[in-house]
């Protein structure tokens, strides 16, 4: 399962959770459900709590944590860490002070289904906290102080509890950072390996030392000439190059991180070289399966396959529609080879597979598939070699009004066509397997195995459905949250095999 | 004169053609046997004398960055140069001043010239084998051009014809080897330079034709101008660097200047008209001029005589022995001999190229040949003259599409044919002759044996974009179309005139050969720079790009 985790970072409406639990302080209200493993997190924004329920057999209630922030704290919210389904991130902005209050630092604190893992305090209010894609670094944004340093970030170092890196923007016109990346720890000859943050702003790119923050970094402008050059949106580090992504340029920047031989300032000399592409390129990959990285990237009408180490490439014709490429391995009709392959779709009706040979930039063929609709919404199993098909409207948690029309077979290149009648809820499990389904009226769940067929469902009577949450885990349970007759909001644990029996937790649980 | 026999019954049409012309106002096409042609509705013109002007387009084959191993890519924003090595594509990027024109090369050297308009300095870039080492002289005038002489010792630099103009006198003449640059003040208006033997340069103005000993110069030095005595265009020196040729077209007049000691001759092409008109005469001209010419007929037919020796092209032998005036009205092609019998109608030579539909002439690099061919008319072919033979060997050449300009090999051995499209849809014509009429594309033509290769291509090729090895063996165009989407570089084998498609990602803006390396290169357009070099003996390509933004990189 490659994608959709961050989907799961459901942000629920107040007035659809509800969930109330009556204390003799106030009511906890749920603003934001957060899944983890065999565990939920729960935050209520305006106290500034959060709580996690960590579930045992049967879906009971095995543990639970509190966590709660400082009085008056502001934009309190929860983020799902990427790549890892046993940790969420809670996070305050803290508190600009006045004349009556003091000012508190923003915080973030890392928690775990049996509660607070480690607690980062900033050195001030930030607004803005953004985790990048391997989710070890958070890169915080945005400092607001009565006079704040707008070019000043800092950079949270999840494997190390407590530290961050404070940078600041070389900042050649007064842009601001509006984004970062951050690179594996790269070897060198120091003993400290390199681990190098890139910061985005309007027209530039900023190469950090994360372990000499105070080392002026290296600016690179995506432009030539007097003009503001586009702005980075993406970054991805292969080795020691970092391809980067600007805004709406059908070119992509390599900057290459030599090694600096003399004595002082960076550990690395960035040199810089482009790669051009047939359009605005909308989506960056990098395949690391073979012995060599392949970069991909959808550009206009095409998917271009770059090999990194020569600028050689090979191009091949997508739908100007697709949106998103998929790398999975297997055999193919008339190739019962498992190989390398990749699946571009989006937007349209028509997928295109395309095969890949052992170099970067070798394509054995490729395949385009129609499909009876286009789909609104697509998610990849790669461990099920499938896709699931969605029609039907997004919405929050992206699962309001949606509905499976096919599974797709990514060996076969079959899909099976799904038929459904007062269904529009499914949401994809963390691992893939199952495919949880709700009709929002008539208060009915369903799980499809989508390994064996076979579907289990049940209808809880009496309540509508206001939301489906997967839980990551083994034991692949399932939140639904349901309003009752009565108009109170209720949850309920369902566990595959046991819908029937699934845990109605009251409200309170929380 | 060897003057083609030709009665006075030839002048007729002519007169006839000019009278309706004048009576209806309107073009004409023109009808005739014409030239052959493969596409049985092509036309040839006769005497056409209304017909648009032959449109010259000079087909450089080399852009002007490239020297024996580098590429010189001037990024006009950030004032500095990007050297490309063609051998192992390192860059280096060289910091020039302010307001930097595109670099200039040296041919066939690793030595290039920023001219820096708003710095008003030129900077000068030698490439060694540890890199590219700057040096800049302050100038004291505007310039924007830049002539290099063949041994690489030498460069002028001026400001050439523009309609911005602030600098019509003042030329430097660069040390190379010193790194020195001394101002020098010619005539008015300089447009083209020549190199002669002898270190001497000869520097083209309005004026005439300014001398400069490049060996004996210095801030004093006023050059030797030698005049024309008459406003010539086309003005060209011989290679020998002994006379300048120039014409007044409008006067059907050929000027020969001698650039040692100032004697100007005149050949008057109505001479070449004898058989048409009044008997030629070999009177002697005014004072200081020999004059070849004819007296004028009667008022009526002296202008159409006028009319009829208008030369429309003017080429020179490149072994200065001769010079060649296409009268396309007349059709015909007169052989003027450079020197003492320049006005001497007797030693003319005269073509007569009936319904060939010639206006303009390409000429092989050892004089030997020239290809005729017009860009202004709907015709069809080639003319081929054999200029060594006598008489004149004259041969067609048929082709499938109309001629827009045409460029020879160094050797002679094949012509390139840029050809023109028709109007209208070529992807939407059912009929091949017209499909092929409306495309764009160009044609090979093995001289020798008359066969052509046609090619189609989705894009206008430039003459501008195209690159000969200068062993012959590849031709390198880059054709683009910004409204089609069309980028791409073909590769032909000139051998067997096989084109090989290069798709390219950017568009492409230069196209140029490292002849030592078997490698050609096309530079695009991109943000931060993008060439790709093209190995012609193993099909290899490698791209670099991006290189321009590596300057600007702060540390």
């Amino acid at each position: 399962m490659t994608r959709f985790t961050s989907t799961y970072a459901a942000r629920f409406a107040l007035a659809l959770l509800a969930l109330s639990a009556c204390t003799s302080e106030s009511t906890f209200t749920a603003s934001e459900v957060q899944p983890l493993d065999d565990a939920v997190v729960a935050l209520d924004a305006t106290r500034g709590e959060a709580r996690v329920l960590r579930f045992g057999a049967g879906g009971a209630i095995e543990g639970r944590a509190t966590l709660t922030f400082d009085e008056g704290v502001q934009g309190v919210q929860t983020l799902a860490r990427p790549g890892r389904t046993d940790e969420v991130l809670a996070v305050h902005q803290g508190r600009v002070g006045d004349a009556d209050e003091e000012t508190l630092d923003a915080e973030l604190v890392l928690l775990g289904p049996e509660g607070e893992r480690g607690r980062w305090t900033l050195d001030g209010p930030y607004l803005s906290f953004a985790p990048d894609e391997a989710g070890r670094y958070v890169l915080v944004s945005q400092p607001r102080r009565r006079l704040a340093f707008e070019n000043r970030v800092e950079v949270v170092d999840l494997a190390q509890p407590g530290l961050t890196v404070p940078l600041s923007l070389r900042s050649l016109g007064g842009e601001v950072p509006t984004a970062a990346a951050f690179s594996p720890p790269l070897p060198g000859d120091a003993e400290t390996p390199l681990r190098v943050a890139a910061l985005f702003a309007a027209g530039q790119l900023s190469l950090f030392d994360l372990d000499a923050p105070e080392t002026p970094p290296a600016t690179i402008p995506t432009t030539v000439g007097g003009g503001a050059g586009p702005r980075p949106v993406e970054a991805r580090f292969v080795g020691r190059e970092v391809v980067v992504r600007t805004e709406r340029s059908p070119q992509l920047l390599v900057l290459t991180l030599n090694d600096f031989e003399g004595d002082g300032g960076l550990r690395f000399d960035p040199s810089i070289r482009t790669l051009a592409t047939n359009g605005p390129v909308r989506l960056l990959r990098v395949d690391e399966r073979g012995e060599l990285p392949r970069l991909l990237a959808l550009a206009g009408d095409t998917l271009h396959l770059f090999d990194l180490r020569t600028g050689a490439e090979t191009q091949v014709a997508v739908p100007m529609q697709h949106t998103d490429l998929g790398f999975f391995d297997g055999p193919a009709p008339g190739d019962p080879v498992v190989r390398p392959r990749v699946v571009s779709y989006g937007g349209t009706a028509q997928l295109t597979f395309v095969d890949l040979g052992a170099a970067p930039t070798e394509v054995l063929g490729t395949t385009d598939l129609r499909l009876q609709a286009a789909p609104t919404a697509v998610d990849l199993d790669t461990g099920g070699g499938r896709l699931v098909l969605y029609g039907g409207g997004g919405g929050p948690a992206r699962q309001a009004s949606r509905s499976p029309f096919a599974i797709l077979d990514l060996f076969d290149r079959s899909a099976t066509p799904l038929g459904v009648t007062s269904l529009d809820r499914a949401v994809l499990a963390p691992e893939g397997r199952s495919l949880w389904l709700a009709g929002t009226s008539d208060g009915y769940v369903g799980r499809l195995d989508l390994d064996g067929g076979q579907l289990e469902e049940r209808f809880l009577t009496g309540t509508s459905i206001t939301s489906l949450l997967p839980l990551a885990g083994g034991a692949e349970r399932a939140l639904v949250f349901v309003r009752g007759g009565d108009g109170l909001n209720r949850f309920r644990v369902l566990t595959p095999g046991e819908l029937e029996n699934g845990v109605e937790l009251p409200r309170g649980a929380f | 004169m060897n003057v083609l026999q030709l009665g006075w019954h030839r002048l007729a049409p002519f007169l006839g053609i000019g009278v309706a012309l004048s009576a209806c106002g309107d073009d004409f096409g023109g009808a005739g046997t014409g030239a052959p042609s493969f596409d049985a509705g092509a036309m040839a013109p006769s005497a056409d004398m209304s017909a648009p002007p032959e449109v010259e387009l000079e087909v450089s084959f080399e852009p002007p960055a490239v020297g024996l191993t580098r590429l010189y890519a001037t990024n006009v924003g950030a004032e500095r140069v990007a050297v490309v090595s063609a051998s192992d594509f390192s860059i280096e990027t060289v910091p020039v001043g302010a307001g930097p024109l595109p670099a200039v090369a040296a041919p066939g050297r690793d030595i290039a010239v920023s001219l820096n308009r708003q710095a008003r300095t030129l900077t000068l870039l030698r490439t060694n084998e540890t890199g590219t080492v700057p040096s800049t002289l302050p100038l004291a005038h505007d310039a924007d051009q830049v002539a290099f002489d063949d041994t690489g010792r030498f460069a002028i630099v001026f400001e050439g014809p523009s309609e911005r103009r602030r600098n019509f006198q003042d030329l430097s003449v660069i040390d190379l080897d010193a790194a020195v640059a001394t101002r020098i003040v010619v005539g008015f208006g300089p447009s083209r330079v020549f190199f002669g033997p002898d270190d001497v340069a000869y520097v083209v103005t309005e004026d005439g034709i300014s001398v400069l000993d490049l060996t004996s110069l210095s801030e004093d030095t006023r050059p030797v101008l030698r005049s024309f005595g008459a406003r010539v265009a086309d003005a060209t020196v011989t290679p020998d660097g002994r006379f300048a040729i120039g014409q007044i077209p409008s006067e059907g007049e050929l000027r020969q200047l001698d650039l040692s000691t100032g004697e100007v001759a005149v050949a008057h092409m109505a001479a070449a008209l004898a058989d048409l008109g009044e008997a030629p005469g070999d009177e002697p001209g005014s004072e200081g001029m020999s004059d070849g010419g004819m007296a004028p007929a009667d008022a009526g037919t002296s202008g159409v005589l006028a009319r009829l020796a208008e030369v429309t092209d003017l080429d020179l032998d490149p072994r200065s022995r001769f010079a060649l005036a296409v009268l396309r009205t007349a059709e015909r092609v007169v052989r003027v001999p450079i020197g003492e019998r320049f006005g001497t109608t007797a030693a003319w030579e005269v073509l007569g190229l009936e319904g060939e539909g010639v206006g303009s002439l390409v000429l092989a690099g050892d004089g030997a040949l020239a290809v005729g061919f017009t860009s202004a008319l709907d015709v069809e072919a080639l003319t081929v003259l054999d200029l060594d033979s006598e008489p004149i060997g004259v041969r067609a050449i048929a082709l499938r599409k109309t001629v827009r300009t045409v460029a020879l090999s160094p050797d002679g051995s094949f012509a390139l044919v840029l050809h023109r499209p028709g109007e209208g849809n070529a992807v939407q014509d059912a009929d091949e002759a017209r499909r092929i009429d409306r495309s764009d594309g160009f044609s090979l033509v093995d001289l020798a044996t008359g066969f052509v290769r046609l090619s189609l291509t989705a894009a206008t090729p430039e003459p501008s974009g195209l690159a000969l090895d200068p062993a012959g063996e590849f031709l390198f165009l880059a054709l683009r179309s910004d409204a089609r989407g069309v980028r791409a570089f073909q590769a032909v084998d000139v051998a067997t005139f096989a084109v090989d498609d290069v798709p390219l990602t950017a568009p492409p803006t230069t196209v140029g050969t490292f002849p030592r390396l078997n490698r050609a290169f096309v530079g695009q357009e991109a943000d931060g720079g993008r060439v790709t070099f093209y190995d012609w003996r193993s099909g290899e390509r490698q791209t670099i790009a991006g290189f321009e933004l590596g300057a600007g990189i702060r540390r």
